[in-house]
């Protein structure tokens, strides 16, 4: 297995990493995702939720709308390069951006897209250019000296466990995280598998990280995905829609033990919900009052999440 | 019924047939390998279809999906941002629609213009096939787009591949009852040598599955591994060579006898447009005048010219794989004296017949029936809304709305209203002119056909499509100077040599080279009978005003009496005059000064 196990900027002992990588290189699958997932325990990062984490400077290395110049929508990818070695961040982190070029910037909130363990010297991070944004839009470009402050968000832990199984709802910049969640799996060589639903306009301009989701199915971190474009044809296709056609599985996904994390804006978020409790009812024969239940359990297991970057 | 396993040529053919082919079979192309392995067509495109993070299909698939009707394209435009943008390239599918002889209900016409907008880019794109493709319709709505196709009894079945593709028939209503006769032929090729696969209502239909594969009867004319290449049969009705009759494979001429009633047909064979730039030994190619047949064997004639093709073309190389190539390699005698002994007589020599020419007859026409049509030209056979300008998708769905006959698609990427009623023209008349339908169009811009090329053919060179309007303005100009304004040239310019547009048989054809860059042909018969032969290489678009200045004059003052651009050229010894396609690379250039 070629996966790179070592980041180069480890947050703890390269000793003892290295004699892990080791053992790794010769563990049999099952013993690689206990082991990984004790890795993961154990070096979990110190919770960062407040506000006061450290802010760093670093440099604008990649600042490209993702959006094809078809689109009518705009979502800017923001690399972030630090000259020594990116703040520690996990996957579910957000970036606060507080100056460009020496100058404060209206604080903006940006969803992290990327791990650590497999950009190492960079953060990236999803920037839905809204009404609003002018002030950041017209400073910020590639070379930009940025003010940022990364965080854990207190409220959206995503499953760090790499044998479990994983459910990803995103809806346009809110496929950030899961992003960020797909490199930190395969770069930890994760056994569990993941499913992503995608959601966007339409399929030729809007499918954010298209390439590399397709690379990622490809090289199994992702194993299934999804996808709903709700301008491509008459009716409105959202990602409830890909949630309820999927119900068999998805339900037998949750009980097999799999977590599930929904992210978008308010509006898609509630969608998705809903879906995902319309497909539990229909499996289940319940109620949606019932349906609610479960999903509630599964929160209360730390199993279901849900936000809006 | 055929047997296809019967492949090698039987001994009575000519010396050597048998060998050639036989040495052919042992390198077949890798397209062969693709349809023999691909299950009468279904090869993995069932489950393509399922994996929604990329809007293409692999690349075998991407041979099978032509025999469907659909080409794997991609935005061409878009290719350089997309990259940096991580998105993969902006792939949509072509889809072409089978419609013999280019005949349409109104009903049918609305199916198609709501499909135009909900899942295409909303155009309806004329072909010089009679028939409408769409562009930019993505994986996704497939089989949406295939359903709703299916719903208005309509399909795409063989709309491309290597199969016969949609039969033209005559569109110009002159004679009614020729006309009638040469659609119902159309019809009849057309629906007899149709692949008989389920694979596309299982594909696209979610028609039943044959549990186990189907077996080798299912198709009893093609066999699994179909024809060596694209097949093209039309059906002309003289004086009007509407369909470009020279320019396919297999064509049928009406004759008629003395009251006007059909008397047989004229067998063309072995007509073809593609060629590939520095290859000589690939070329445009009219087709041979081959024999007279009574109106109760060309059916079957059909069958037997294309299965030799499908026994005696090469499968080895595509590129000399049309029926044009086989002919030229066993000669016309061999090939016809096989067709006879297939269908199990000898037929007559061709009877005289007169084309005019290969254009359409625009505007108002009355048929013997007292039925009138109107034909409008559609630019490019681009039917779309233009921003401030004509209104043709809008407009004509107007006409449909009202209009109780049937709409035709002519070879030349136009339409024609047609079998209107005398008390209905005044209603249609004023939605035309509501609409803009017939707004300014010159001369030449009637006389004119280009291909789709950029941005969706992945084989284009050089703009067309988009780019011959502007031409065309500046060429007016130049014309208008020479008091050549009102003088029938026809022009035709393809973004690549694969002539999709015909080039090689219009008085003026250019042919793309590379970006903004043009071969020049000159010398075609503005009916169509001949071809242009190259007189000057590689013009960048900018010079191909200035080229043809003088040639303009040099007609203006030193034609004879109704003499066509392409013949005066010919005549006077400015190109060397194509006899066929084997001399078509030979003594090309300027053969004479210019003053
Ligand atoms: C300069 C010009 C431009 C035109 N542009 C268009 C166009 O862009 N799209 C379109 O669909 N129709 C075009 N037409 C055709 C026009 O729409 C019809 O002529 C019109 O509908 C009138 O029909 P009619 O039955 O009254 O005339 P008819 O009695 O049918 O025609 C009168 C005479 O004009 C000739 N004629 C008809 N049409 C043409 C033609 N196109 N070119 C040369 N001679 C013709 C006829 O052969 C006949 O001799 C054009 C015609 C002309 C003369
Ligand atoms: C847009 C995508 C298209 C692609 C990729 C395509 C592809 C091709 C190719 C490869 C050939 C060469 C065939 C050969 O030499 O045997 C060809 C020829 C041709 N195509 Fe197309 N084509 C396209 C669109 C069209 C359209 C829009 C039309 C009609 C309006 C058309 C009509 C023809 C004709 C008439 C020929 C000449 C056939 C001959 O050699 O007799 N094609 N095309
Ligand atoms: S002629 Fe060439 S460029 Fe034009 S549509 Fe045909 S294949 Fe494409």
């Amino acid at each position: 297995m070629s996966t790179r196990l070592l980041p180069r900027h480890a947050p703890f002992e390269n000793d003892a990493l290295a004699a892990l990588d080791q053992v790794l290189a010769v563990a049999s699958r099952v013993q690689r995702t206990w082991l990984l997932d004790y890795l993961t325990a154990v070096s979990d990062l110190p919770a960062q939720g407040t506000r006061d984490a450290d802010v760093s400077v670093g440099e604008v290395v990649e600042y490209v709308n993702l959006n094809s110049s078809r689109s009518d929508q705009t979502t800017m990818h923001v690399a972030v390069a630090f000259p020594d070695g990116a703040p520690p961040y996990r996957p579910g982190s957000v970036l606060d951006l507080i100056g460009i070029d020496g100058e404060s910037v209206p604080a903006r909130v940006l969803p992290v897209a990327s791990s650590r363990r497999e950009v190492v010297d960079e953060v990236h991070a999803l920037m839905p250019v809204r009404t609003g944004d002018a002030a950041i839009v017209e400073r910020l470009r590639l070379g930009s000296q940025v003010r940022v402050r990364i965080r854990e968000d207190a409220e959206f832990r995503l499953p760090a466990a790499l044998g479990t199984d994983v459910i990803m709802i995103g809806v346009e910049a809110g496929v950030a995280p899961y992003r960020a969640l797909t490199q930190e799996r395969r770069a930890l060589g994760a056994g569990g598998r993941s499913w992503l639903f995608f959601g966007g306009r339409r399929f030729t301009h809007d499918f954010l990280y298209q390439l590399e989701w397709q690379a990622a199915l490809a090289d199994g971190s992702l194993t299934r995905m999804d996808v709903a474009f709700s301008h491509d044809q008459p009716e409105r296709i959202g990602v409830e829609d890909r949630l309820f056609e999927r119900r068999e599985e998805l339900v037998d996904w949750i009980e097999n033990g799999a977590s599930l994390s929904i992210c978008a804006a308010p509006k898609s978020a509630d969608r998705a919900h809903f879906g995902l409790l319309k497909a539990v009812a229909d499996i289940k024969a319940c109620s949606l009052e019932v349906a609610v239940g479960h999903v509630a359990d599964l929160a209360s297991q730390g199993r279901f999440n849900q936000r809006h970057p | 019924m055929n047997d296809h396993r019967q492949v090698l040529p039987p001994p009575s053919a000519t010396d050597g047939v048998g060998d050639l082919i036989q040495a052919e079979r042992d390198q077949l192309s890798r397209n062969e390998h693709i349809k023999e392995a691909s299950g009468y067509l279904r090869g993995k495109l069932a489950e393509a279809l399922l994996m929604p993070a990329s809007g293409a299909v692999s690349d075998d698939d991407g041979q099978l999906v032509k025999f469907h009707g659909m080409y794997l394209q991609d935005d061409r435009d878009l290719r350089p941002e997309r990259m940096r943008k991580k998105l993969d390239r902006a792939y949509a599918f072509m889809i072409r629609l089978r419609i013999p002889g280019g005949v349409l209900t109104s009903k049918q016409w609305l199916v198609l213009d709501e499909i135009a907008r909900s899942y295409a880019n909303g155009s309806l794109r004329a072909t010089t096939r009679q028939t409408f493709q769409y562009h930019g319709v993505i994986k996704s709505n497939l089989k949406r787009t295939m359903k709703a196709i299916d719903g208005a009894l309509l399909d795409t079945i063989a709309a491309c591949g290597d199969v016969n593709r949609n039969v033209l028939s005559a569109s110009n209503p002159y004679q009614s009852k020729a006309h009638a006769a040469a659609y119902d032929l159309a019809k009849a090729i057309s629906d007899h040598l149709l692949p008989r696969t389920g694979a596309w209502r299982e594909i696209w239909l979610d028609g039943e599955k044959v549990v186990g594969g189907e077996d080798e009867t299912v198709e009893p004319i093609y066999g699994k591994t179909y024809l060596p290449r694209k097949f093209k049969v039309v059906v002309a009705v003289p004086p009007s060579n509407d369909v470009d009759i020279f320019a396919h494979d297999l064509g049928f001429i009406a004759i008629l006898d003395e009251v006007g009633a059909l008397a047989g047909w004229n067998v063309t064979v072995g007509g073809g447009m593609g060629m590939t730039h520095g290859e000589a030994d690939t070329f445009p190619r009219t087709a041979d005048v081959m024999c007279f047949c009574e109106p109760e064997d060309a059916l079957k004639v059909a069958e037997v010219v294309m299965t030799v093709q499908r026994d005696w073309g090469n499968r080895k190389s595509r590129k000399n794989a049309r029926l044009k190539y086989t002919i030229e390699r066993f000669g016309l005698d061999a090939f016809r004296a096989e067709v006879e002994r297939r269908v199990g007589k000898a037929f007559a020599e061709p009877k005289p017949f007169r084309f005019e020419n290969n254009g359409d007859r625009y505007g108002w026409t009355e048929g013997e029936d007292g039925r009138h049509h109107l034909t409008l030209f559609i630019q490019n056979g681009r039917v779309r809304d233009f921003k401030g300008g004509p209104q043709l998708l809008t407009g004509l769905r107007r006409i449909a709305e009202v209009h109780q006959g049937e709409f035709r698609l002519t070879a030349n990427q136009n339409v024609l209203v047609a079998n209107v009623p005398a008390e209905k023209r005044a209603e249609i008349e004023a939605l035309v002119a509501e609409h803009g339908l017939t707004a300014h169009a010159g001369t030449l811009r009637r006389n004119s056909m280009a291909c789709v090329a950029l941005p969706t053919c992945g084989l284009a060179l050089a703009e067309s499509e988009r780019y011959l309007p502007t031409l065309i303005d500046e060429l007016e100009a130049c014309l208008a100077r020479h008091g050549l304004a009102e003088d029938e040239i026809t022009i035709r310019m393809t973004g690549c040599p694969n002539g999709c547009a015909r080039p090689y048989i219009a008085e003026i054809g250019l042919v793309g080279k590379g970006p903004k860059r043009y071969n020049l042909y000159l010398g075609a018969a503005f009916d169509g009978s001949r071809l242009g032969k190259l007189y000057a290489e590689d013009v960048a678009d900018s010079a191909i005003v200035e080229v043809l200045d003088p040639l303009l004059a040099a007609y203006k003052v030193q034609r004879s009496y109704g003499e066509r651009f392409g013949d005066f050229l010919v005549r006077t010894g400015y190109v060397a005059m194509t006899t066929n396609g084997p001399n078509f690379h030979e003594q090309t250039g300027c053969l004479r000064g210019l003053s």
